[in-house]
């Protein structure tokens, strides 16, 4: 939230408004949604890629206890997949929900 | 080698513990200051010499700060800190330098766990001594404002800090009692146990619909691993390494569809003063279910 509140979201409203003209309520609305995601979607699928990350430790120290030796190594370099993955589904969700902006306002 | 590193990684972290018993039990304005210094000393007793006390005595400590966390004795100090002038002065003066430390501990961390065999764990420990040094050269601050400042920090954290340790232990324990035993008669009632496809799948579902539940991808890891996991997809021949991170963050899409991880999707919405307090959830939920989606595939692909 540090970055989102005063960094992404007012470079996300301002961008909308020179594209495509005042907002409204709603679309703000949807806008600080997508803003807040953000965060989430790299927060969560990027974390693991760092070795020392609190999901990698729980995650050796549940393989460990169950029989599993497995190195920290492993598991970062196991999800830098998925982290890729997760920024083009996030891109993909933004460019729709662009294209639904545009949409609107040639309705209008 | 490692474990001798480890161990005196870990009496460094009991001594950080200690530091913050010390700041509570002396601060002037501090809430509870029994309970608060009794849980970081706690800390600190089983980090630095927990090897050498018993196992059962180590279990009821741990019990006597579940309590005291628990009837929320331990609360944050109020701590001297510097002024927001000083830290402009001071940011100003040092500049981009101040970002040496934190990559510090990112590249030690990496290099270590590559490029020899004392693994992250020694390597993070490392990175974050050379870090705290680094610190000292580039911003001359003395040394008790860095224990001052590591005290606050952990207070801060507060006793969330020692949740991951007892998620893992709980994952042992469950195996231990035979809750995956258990787990695992139940689905295999249903799902064959050799048929892969299908014990990816549970694996990965069961970690979002539990994550979904408990709004904590840690614990439900824990549990459907043992679960789960164990009998369905490791046992099958998966790679331990790539299964099981696949499955943490299968669990992570189920963070991103619940109001129960409040902290991620909630406060979240407060702080942006969204109207619809639900509306970061509602955009996470479609990208949430493809992404599980995928999960599954990548977990049947990359791990066998």
């Amino acid at each position: 939230m540090q970055f989102i509140r005063p960094l992404i979201l007012p470079m996300a409203e301002g961008s909308a408004k020179n594209n495509y003209g005042e907002l409204e309520e709603q679309d703000i609305e949807e806008l600080k949604g997508l803003a807040g995601a953000t965060e989430n979607y790299g927060n969560f699928y990027g974390q693991n890629v760092f070795v020392a990350s609190g999901g990698v430790l729980l995650i050796i120290g549940v393989l460990k206890e169950l029989g599993f030796n497995v190195e920290a190594l492993a598991v970062a370099k196991a999800s830098i997949p998925i982290a890729v993955i997760a920024v083009i589904v996030s891109a993909v969700q933004f460019l729709y929900y662009d294209k639904k902006l545009i949409r609107k306002k040639k309705m209008a | 080698m490692q474990n001798i590193l480890l161990e005196l990684l870990y009496v460094m972290c009991g001594i950080i513990s200690f530091i913050a018993a010390y700041y509570a039990f002396n601060g002037k304005e501090q809430e509870c200051r029994i309970g608060t210094s009794l849980f970081w000393a706690i800390l600190g007793l089983v980090f630095t010499i927990g090897r050498y006390i018993p196992k059962n005595v180590v279990g009821a400590m741990i019990l006597v700060m579940a309590i005291l966390a628990a009837f929320k004795q331990v609360r944050v100090g109020k701590f001297f800190t510097s002024s927001p002038e000083f830290k402009e002065k001071k940011a100003a003066e040092i500049g981009n330098k101040l970002f040496v430390p934190a990559l510090a501990i990112a590249v030690a961390a990496f290099g270590i766990a590559q490029f020899t065999k004392l693994g992250g764990l020694v390597g993070l420990g490392i990175g974050a001594v050379i870090a705290l040094l680094i610190s000292f050269v580039t911003t001359g601050a003395r040394i008790d404002e860095a224990t001052r400042e590591s005290a606050r920090l952990l207070h801060q954290v507060g006793p969330a800090s020692i949740l991951p340790q007892l998620l893992a232990a709980l994952g042992a324990l469950f195996n231990a009692a035979g809750v995956g035993e258990v787990i695992s008669r139940g689905i295999g009632a249903i799902l064959p146990a050799d048929n892969i496809t299908l014990g990816v799948i549970a694996y990965c579902v069961g970690m979002a619909l539990f994550t979904i539940i408990m709004g904590n991808a840690f614990a439900a890891f824990a549990v459907i691993t043992a679960g789960v996991g164990v009998p369905f997809v490791l046992n099958q021949g998966a790679d331990p390494a790539v299964a099981a991170a696949l499955a943490m963050t299968a669990g992570y899409c189920g963070t991103l569809m619940t109001p129960m991880a409040a902290n991620f999707n909630i406060v979240s919405a407060s702080i942006l003063e969204l109207k619809d307090k639900y509306m970061i959830i509602k955009k996470q939920i479609p990208v949430g279910i493809v992404l599980l989606i995928i999960h599954i595939i990548l977990m049947l692909v990359l791990a066998f």
